[in-house]
């Protein structure tokens, strides 16, 4: 296992998660779905994956979860934003454009 | 507030753990649940099928489930209750190891305990009471002229006035008295005589009465005394109207104005206090009665700078006076720890205090390094446990911190053991202590668990477990998952050891066996511990030390027990006394002697080569530094009252002592042992001394007089079971010239335990300055003596048990184990056609190999050992014992090679080679 690449993984999948979250509360299936679906399947991430995710956000205090009864009547956990995780999410938002838009224009020059 | 949301997640998931898991697997199953419900609406697929696509997309459940425990933070923690199950699961699953180990490392912690609470007893000592760490003590040290503490009371008047930042100075002496209460009864009590600064520096309040006052010490002032508690109780029955009342102590009688409360007992351990009444002035320098001097640090000074005051008074005093001071040092020291002596100032001293401490935990890591290699044994059989754990994703640190976990639960219940012995040890030593000499230990001296000592046994079941628990997890954890995984199927063990550990199994048979002379003393003596033989009627004799207290003297003023006038007292004392003895009717004798019997000094004796002396004798003679053997004085009569008869030659007779002091009586050992057996009535002994005792005159001889034997008598009092005889050499005494002088009295009814007041009530009689201490019927003396080396023998016969218990396991676990790792080498050649013999024989022959080095090297190291402790393991049961030990080892050795050779030899060949 080589680390740099499990978190550069992790680094966008936080984002990911955050992005997935501003729009409504939702549970971890939900969330991989939502994500599946926005890329279009491009970002298939390991669905596992994402339950260390959120245990991460949820411990650095930027995402909130609860009990909640999920739309076919069945007990689920759902995450939701937090007021820093919303300003998180900007922040990071920011950053990554700034980081992408550097790398295109790199990638754009040679 | 990120934070606090955060906090409150972390929080839930580290103390909520069970929540925590619930809620994972909960979290997990919705959505592998939705994800199946997902596949099957959009795939058509089967519901089981759906479920299977479901688990592969989710990757690995346990894999992500061990992630997310790991990520909670504090997973140590859930590991460590978890791992502390599996330890005591552990505990019950090998009984063997467990009995083992908790009883090698318990030992272990009681002693490095009981060593570790004596050290910090007598290092960190404070006084019990408000600011008792600024009570100093300020002495004299005596150089070439006089003793140091003779010139205490001249200093005082110029400490007291010229030392800045010191306050309530005091000093005080003790004296020994007989305390005579108004009804009769007596008591041998030690007074101390102290100023009333004393009191003050303490600041307890009386509970009846005063305190003594400055003006009690004015000269012409009516004597009084306050009492303390214990005394309060016990010889007044705590009469509430003791104030007004008297007592007398020797020939003075006093009044009492106070009593104090229940654990004063300053300066020393004290519980009667006269004002000191001493005035420099009646003194010539360095002539004054020695006393100590005590006084308290004003705030703001401390002890450093009043000590370079002390030290300067002190040249200044010995430059005016060089005689009487030469080398004579002054110095002011803290109270509390002037008693022992240890200058804590000194870095070197603080360094080596610590090593003592830590050398103390020396035996329990020897010992926790033998549990580690048990341990290590079966970490082996439990390799493929670790793979499988490593494969599922636990950490190499979680592994060996569930081996700690499980090594801390041993430990802990070793330690709690070691606790309890080390408890039972301290209390057992501090009431030998007391016995001994309960007035002269301070009372702020108390051996206890302390809680610094808990903490060391703590730290010390923390230590145990990093040696049985984390060396050997490490050890395991060095290989790779692949290889440990493999050979799991193989069922041979992974582990390798090599020459070092074949190089270990000796070095262990050698260590126990070289322990064999001092296990087999302890045992052997133990086991045969039984009442002595008596050759002199034990039952019938009471023993005293008799003193004669001078008036204004203190306990150290040595130089006025001696002299003629005082010695002409005393001997004419001891006639009233033996003639008031002799008008009881239930006395029968009365005799002196200079020790009771079985407690007379050692002393170097040469024997003489005439009278048909061998050429052995004659090595001895000429060799002038003599053999150690026991020396008593003995008066006239002495074993007439004893009722012992001349074996050969006479008993002394009444002129010995004094027209004709160089003739001696030896005993019958004596003869065996340094004679032959050939006569010894004739023959020449020429006492040689104690050189340590070149300047005390009762020992004291100059080696030059040749002593003529004039009998034989028998060994006397006895010889105790497991202890060797002694030659025992008697010459006559007077009896003034021994102080104390031991009086034996021998009843002719009633039991010596029903006479002891009378006795002390007779002697003060006679004179109140003639004092008893330790009376004590010599039955009783002999059972306390036998008792402590009946102690003192368990303790050695515990210890080697231990020892030998562990090592025994110790064998069994590498020898089963080194067999174990050629299992597959022993299957391949019954596989190639080696008959059963052949093989069985191939690793009995290096098993037996290897017991035969160890214990051949082990019986050379046991030889010096004995020698150097002067153990005989060859007499006696040391005969039996010996031999019994090495087949034990040899039959330990060999039942752990054949068990595993059993198991190897019922391997089908196939199975052998399917492992290649």
């Amino acid at each position: 296992m080589s680390r740099p690449a499990t978190d550069a993984l992790r680094g966008s999948l936080d984002l990911l998660v955050l992005k997935t979250l501003s729009l409504e509360p939702m549970h971890g299936w939900g969330i991989s779905q939502r994500i599946q679906q926005i890329s279009k399947g491009t970002l298939e991430v390991n669905q596992g994956s994402l339950y260390p995710a959120l245990q991460r956000l949820e411990k650095s205090g930027l995402i909130t979860s609860d009990w909640d009864t999920s739309d076919n009547n069945r007990r689920a956990r759902y995450y939701k934003l937090t007021a820093s995780g919303r300003r998180a999410l900007g922040e990071e938002l920011d950053s990554w454009r700034k980081f992408a838009a550097g790398l295109e224009t790199v990638l754009r020059a040679t | 507030m990120s934070w606090i949301d955060g906090a409150r997640a972390r929080l839930a998931l580290l103390f909520r753990r069970g929540a925590a898991e619930s809620r994972m697997h909960e979290e997990i199953r919705f959505h592998v649940e939705r994800e199946a419900e997902r596949i099957v609406r959009e795939n058509g697929v089967a519901p089981a099928e759906a479920r299977r696509r479901a688990l592969v997309a989710f990757g690995g459940v346990e894999k992500h489930k061990e992630e997310l425990r790991a990520a909670r933070g504090g997973s140590w923690l859930a590991g460590l209750s978890l791992d502390l199950k599996l330890g005591l699961r552990m505990l019950v699953k090998y009984p063997g190891l467990t009995i083992v180990g908790i009883v090698g490392m318990a030992v272990g912690v009681a002693i490095g305990a009981t060593g570790f609470a004596i050290i910090d007893t007598v290092v960190s000592t404070k006084l019990p009471f408000a600011s008792g760490d600024r009570v100093i003590g300020i002495q004299n040290l005596g150089g070439g002229g006089v003793e140091g503490r003779r010139l205490n009371l001249h200093d005082l008047a110029e400490w007291r006035t010229t030392l800045r930042g010191v306050e309530l100075f005091g000093a005080y002496r003790t004296l020994d008295r007989n305390l005579i209460t108004a009804n009769g009864a007596v008591t041998p009590f030690r007074v101390v005589e102290m100023n009333a600064s004393g009191f003050q520096i303490v600041g307890a309040q009386p509970m009846l009465g005063r305190y003594l006052l400055p003006d009690d010490e004015r000269f012409g002032a009516p004597p009084v005394v306050v009492i303390g508690h214990k005394v309060w109780a016990r010889t007044f029955f705590s009469d509430s109207a003791i104030v007004g009342k008297t007592l007398k102590l020797g020939d003075t009688q006093y009044t009492i104005v106070g009593v104090m409360p229940r654990g004063f007992a300053f300066p020393i351990n004290n519980g009667v206090w006269a004002p000191l009444k001493l005035n420099a002035a009646d003194y010539a320098p360095g002539r004054a009665p020695a006393v100590d001097v005590f006084a308290k640090l004003a705030p703001g000074t401390n002890l450093k700078a009043v000590n370079a005051q002390v030290q300067a008074i002190g040249k200044r005093r010995a430059a005016a006076n060089p005689a009487e001071r030469e080398n004579a040092v002054s110095r002011a020291v803290s109270y509390a720890n002037s008693f022992f002596e240890i200058p804590l100032a000194n870095p070197k001293v603080r360094v080596g205090i610590s090593i003592a401490k830590m050398l103390m935990s020396l035996i329990l890591i020897v010992v926790g390094t033998n549990v580690a290699i048990l341990v290590y044994a079966r970490t082996a059989s439990r390799s493929g446990e670790i793979g499988i754990r490593t494969a599922l994703g636990a950490s190499r640190l979680r592994i060996v911190g569930q081996f700690f976990a499980e090594a801390l639960v041993l430990s802990c219940a070793a330690a709690a053991v070691g606790f309890v012995i080390a408890n039972f040890v301290l209390r057992y030593l501090m009431t030998l202590l007391d016995r001994a000499a309960g007035e002269q230990i301070p009372f702020w001296i108390t051996l206890h668990l302390s809680t610094n000592t808990v903490l060391y046994i703590a730290g010390l079941a923390v230590l145990a477990s990093v040696i049985v628990g984390v060396l050997p997890a490490m050890k395991a954890t060095q290989q790779q998952i692949t290889t440990t995984l493999q050979q799991l199927g193989t069922g041979g063990s992974g582990l390798r050891l090599g020459k070092v550990w074949n190089a270990l199994i000796v070095a262990q048979v050698a260590a126990t066996v070289s322990l064999m002379p001092i296990a087999v003393y302890g045992i052997g003596s133990w086991i045969l511990m039984r009442a002595p033989t008596q050759t002199i009627p034990v039952n019938e004799l009471l023993t005293a030390a008799l003193y004669l207290d001078r008036p204004g003297a203190g306990t150290d003023d040595f130089d006025s027990y001696a002299g003629d006038e005082f010695k002409a007292r005393f001997a004419s004392l001891q006639a009233d006394l033996v003639r008031a003895l002799r008008e009881e009717p239930s006395v029968a004798n009365v005799t002196f002697a200079n020790s009771p019997p079985g407690s007379e000094a050692q002393e170097r004796v040469a024997i003489d080569t005439i009278g048909g002396g061998t050429q052995t004798d004659s090595t001895r003679a000429a060799n002038s530094r003599g053999r150690w053997m026991l020396m008593g004085g003995v008066t006239p009569g002495h074993f007439e009252a004893l009722g012992v008869k001349p074996l050969s030659g006479r008993l002394f007779e009444a002129g010995d002592a004094i027209e004709r002091p160089y003739v001696a009586i030896v005993n019958r050992s004596f003869v065996r042992l340094e004679l032959g057996d050939s006569p010894a009535v004739g023959r020449l002994i020429r006492p040689l001394g104690r050189n340590e005792d070149r300047e005390d005159p009762r020992f004291y001889r100059d080696g030059t007089r040749w002593y003529e034997i004039v009998g034989v008598v028998p060994d006397i009092p006895y010889v105790a079971a497991g202890e060797d005889a002694r030659s025992r050499v008697y010459v006559p005494m007077r009896p003034e010239n021994a102080f104390p002088v031991t009086v034996m009295v021998r009843m002719r009814s009633g039991t010596p335990a029903a006479f002891v007041s009378r006795l002390r009530e007779i002697t003060a009689k006679v004179n109140p300055m003639l004092r008893l201490r330790a009376i004590e019927p010599l039955e009783q003396t002999l059972d306390t003596e036998a008792e402590l080396s009946r102690a003192l023998l368990l303790a050695v016969a515990v210890i080697a048990v231990a020892v030998l218990l562990l090592s025994a396991a110790g064998i069994y676990a590498l020898m089963s184990f080194t067999v174990t790792r050629r299992r597959r080498e022993i299957g391949i050649r019954a596989a190639l056609g080696a008959g059963a013999g052949v093989v069985v024989r191939g690793v009995l022959a290096r098993a037996t190999g290897q017991i035969a080095i160890g214990v051949a090297i082990g019986l050379l190291l046991a030889m010096p050992i004995g020698k150097v402790m002067s153990l005989h393991m060859f007499r006696g049961w040391g005969i039996v014992i010996l031999p019994a030990v090495v087949l034990l080892i040899t039959i330990v050795g060999l039942l752990a090679a054949a068990g595993p050779v059993r198991r190897v030899l019922q391997i089908q060949p196939t199975e052998a080679l399917r492992a290649e």
